[in-house]
């Protein structure tokens, strides 16, 4: 991760926005909340935050207003409706096209529309929701499982590592980095650029090359990931 | 004490006259009686047996048994008729009544005053509309009375007591009566006017068919029901214009007629589809019952297996939510959440596995919850929660599990949206199009896993990935219950370390759902 101090722009502080806004908070990310209610910006500002009042559904603008404020690198779309946080969408990326945007969506049909219009990352909770309960009706040990593994207070975290230049990793084989047992981690998929360019899970028997470029992504305590990850940057690997 | 006080109080605390009532209400009123299925499917049989000797009779003699038959199936229907008779009000109950409330107020009892009463209610009995189908059902057996014998046909209308669906087409019929009447009040107007001016143009004219007023009512309802024999016909243009009139007024009546039943049905189907839904699910068990049917229920039944489809019951109460999970195959109930005594009457006593409680109101979800708690003790309820200060009631209420809508999300955003391909992975696990799925393996006594040293394990063909184990004894706490921070402290990674499975611990697996199964065939069984 880089040690520049990630900020985050939040587009409506409803039931969405403040718990994103609370969970980054946590974490020291800078969080700007932009909404057009004067009394959700008030509780905002109660919480510690950074407020815009803004409506950039009105497509008026946004460029002037964006620029005021401090730039981040993520911008999370959570208005009152699909058709609001599509339209903020393309009103995004059209102002700043290299901005990450996540898009939090209602109607699962609006998928292909929210890729089409550039949504990096796209977050339905219903899914979650239904997943998880499926998950406790049928597999209720498993899903407790998984539940521990995506929460955030945990013991066990999902991390992504990435292979970035310079990494004593890069050009050789998983197996022989012996990164699982020196580590105390598992590593559960890969992005591996030489065979795809989408993430896929990892199975036994399988010794990918690590390159430039690739990412892991590993289960593990909050400490051994960091180790991971400093071994990664080619420090203190003993 | 008056002699009939004296009567009504012996008949009262006499425990054969008692339970001898309670049998006769079972076998003839009860809603929920098993013995009254069989004794209405009894009556059904022999309405249709008599109506069929009666038609078979036409024009032949029939011998002598058909003839015994019919009366024996009269004597039941006579039987039937008094014990509904009997049953309709009880008479030493509004003796005994009136006796107390005479004491009470220090007037004199007064016999009439309480047999009028009686009378009273066998009155509104007698003239119900089912009872007079009753009655008419018995008097043409009598065969002094040959003009009455069309009436046995009236037996068949008897089939309305005893068929649920042939009532709710009464039903439509009852609640659709403004539309009926209106219907009828112009089909009147036009018809009426049709014949007086088909006569006025038509009587007298040369080679005329209509002869009187009848001929011409006879001719306009032929016409305006489109039916048109032809046996009567006008001759003249006057006459031909009038018919026009009335073949077209005839199909728009027709067509009226139609859909107000039809929209009639329309609204009655639901309750229709939600009384054998009641009827279907008090059967089985193992029911997974879902509260609402929005965007999470959805979502979720996608994830459900075919097995526990098929126990799946839906209740919602907004017809399209209904229409879309009998869409998909499921028992759906229309309900109401907010009133408890609907909640109770569809789904007290029916044994279910899971409850579901997934509407987009918290308010709605604590009520359901709190109601349903009372009825299912050791049934698992998990409850859907979209405000994440309404966790604590939803869990006092009784929910096992609560599953926050927004945490879920806020949560996998401030953690994963800074790392594009661990939140890749994670929407994998979370989508079912990916097929990969965390699965964990108990080790049974006996399976091949069973002492297995994790190093030999060849894996077969399956690609999966041991993710990790779950000690003996550790799974089962963590199933039902909110998690517990020291819960995950039990799963231990697997990360290359010897290890010799024992019976009683569980592998979690990661891989295709296909490659896991076929896994578990392989080393689980």
């Amino acid at each position: 991760m880089s040690a520049e101090r990630r900020h985050v722009w939040i587009f409506g502080y409803g039931r969405f926005g403040r718990r994103c806004a609370e969970q980054l908070q946590q974490e020291g990310t800078g969080v700007t909340v932009f909404d057009r209610s004067p009394d959700a910006l008030q509780q905002a500002r109660d919480a510690g935050l950074a407020t815009v009042q803004a409506d950039l559904t009105k497509g008026s603008a946004s460029e002037a207003v964006l620029g005021s404020v401090p730039m981040a690198s993520e911008a999370i779309c959570c208005l009152g409706s699909d058709a609001d946080n599509l339209f903020l969408l393309l009103e995004l990326k059209a102002a700043l096209p290299l901005l990450t945007v996540v898009v939090i969506i209602e109607d699962e049909g609006m998928m292909e529309a929210m890729t089409r219009a550039g949504a990096d990352r796209i977050i339905q909770p219903h899914r979650i929701v239904g997943r998880k309960v499926a998950a406790m009706v049928e597999r209720p040990a498993a899903e407790v499982l998984i539940e521990q593994i995506l929460e955030r207070q945990s013991r066990l975290r999902l991390r992504q590592i990435d292979i970035s230049r310079g990494c004593p990793w890069a050009g050789r084989r998983l197996s022989s980095l012996e990164l699982e047992s020196r580590h105390q981690v598992k590593v559960i998929g890969m992005l591996d650029h030489e065979r795809s360019s989408q993430f896929r899970f990892l199975y036994h028997g399988l010794d990918p090359k690590l390159d430039e470029g690739d990412v892991l992504v590993v289960v593990g305590t909050p400490d051994a990931l960091d180790r991971l990850q400093s071994a990664a940057f080619g420090l203190a690997d003993k | 004490m008056p002699r009939l006080v004296q009567w009504a109080s012996r008949l009262d605390r006499s425990q054969r006259y008692r339970s001898l009532r309670r049998w006769a209400e079972r076998l003839l009123i009860d809603p929920h009686s098993t013995y009254r299925r069989w004794v209405d499917g009894l009556l059904i049989a022999l309405v249709l047996l008599t109506v069929a000797i009666f038609i078979a009779e036409v024009g032949r003699p029939l011998p002598q048994w058909a003839y015994d038959l019919e009366l024996a199936a009269t004597g039941v229907f006579v039987v039937e008729y008094l014990a509904r008779f009997w049953l309709a009000s009880s008479v030493r109950e509004a003796i005994l009544e009136e006796y107390e409330s005479s004491e009470f107020s220090g007037r004199p009892f007064s016999s009439r005053r309480a047999l009028a009463r009686v009378a009273r209610e066998k009155w509104q009995f007698m003239i119900h509309p089912m009872s007079i189908i009753d009655l008419l059902a018995i008097v043409p057996s009598y065969r002094p009375l040959r003009l009455l014998r069309f009436f046995l046909l009236f037996r068949l209308l008897k089939l309305f007591r005893y068929v649920s669906t042939v009532n709710t087409f009464a039903r439509v019929l009852v609640e659709k009566r403004f539309e009926l009447a209106v219907l009828l009040a112009f089909n009147l107007f036009v018809i009426t006017s049709g014949a007086v001016a088909i006569f006025i143009f038509e009587y007298g004219a040369p080679g005329s068919e209509f002869h009187s007023l009848w001929d011409a009512y006879y001719w306009a309802i032929v016409t305006v029901s489109t039916v048109g024999y032809g046996d009567v016909t006008p001759h003249t243009d006057a006459g031909r214009v009038i018919a026009i009139g009335l073949i077209l007024s005839g199909i728009g009546s027709i067509s009226f007629l139609t859909s107000i039943l039809v929209s009639g049905f329309g609204q009655k189907l639901d309750d229709l589809m939600t009384q054998r839904g009641i009827q279907h699910i008090r059967k089985g068990d193992e029911w997974i019952v879902v509260m609402g049917y929005g965007r999470t229920a959805q979502a979720m039944v996608r994830d459900l297996s075919a097995r526990a489809r098929r126990r799946l019951v839906v209740c919602d109460g907004n017809p399209g939510a209904l229409q879309r999970a009998r869409a998909e195959g499921f028992v759906a109930l229309a309900l109401d959440f907010r009133e408890a005594s609907a909640l109770r009457s569809a789904l007290f006593g029916i044994r279910a596995r899971a409850i579901l409680v997934l509407t987009d109101d918290d308010v709605t979800n604590t009520f359901v919850v709190l109601n349903l708690r009372q009825w299912f003790a050791q049934v698992p309820i998990f409850a859907r929660l979209n405000d994440s200060e309404n966790r604590g009631k939803l869990l006092r209420a009784g929910a096992t599990r609560v599953v926050s809508l927004v945490d879920a999300a806020a949560e996998i955003i401030a953690e994963f949206s800074g790392q594009p391909v661990a939140f890749q992975a994670v929407s994998d696990l979370l989508s079912e199009a990916s097929e990969y799925e965390l699965d964990l393996i108990p080790v049974h006594e006996g399976s091949r896993l069973d002492g297995l040293e994790l190093a030999d394990l060849s894996h077969g063909s399956c690609r999966i990935q041991l993710v990790g184990l779950v000690p003996p004894g550790q799974g089962q706490l963590t199933a039902f219950a909110e998690p517990s921070p020291q819960a995950s402290a039990s799963l231990q990674l697997l990360v290359g370390q010897p290890h010799r499975c024992v019976a009683g611990e569980q592998l979690l697996v990661l891989g295709r759902r296909e490659e896991i199964r076929r896994f578990k065939e392989e080393y689980a069984l």
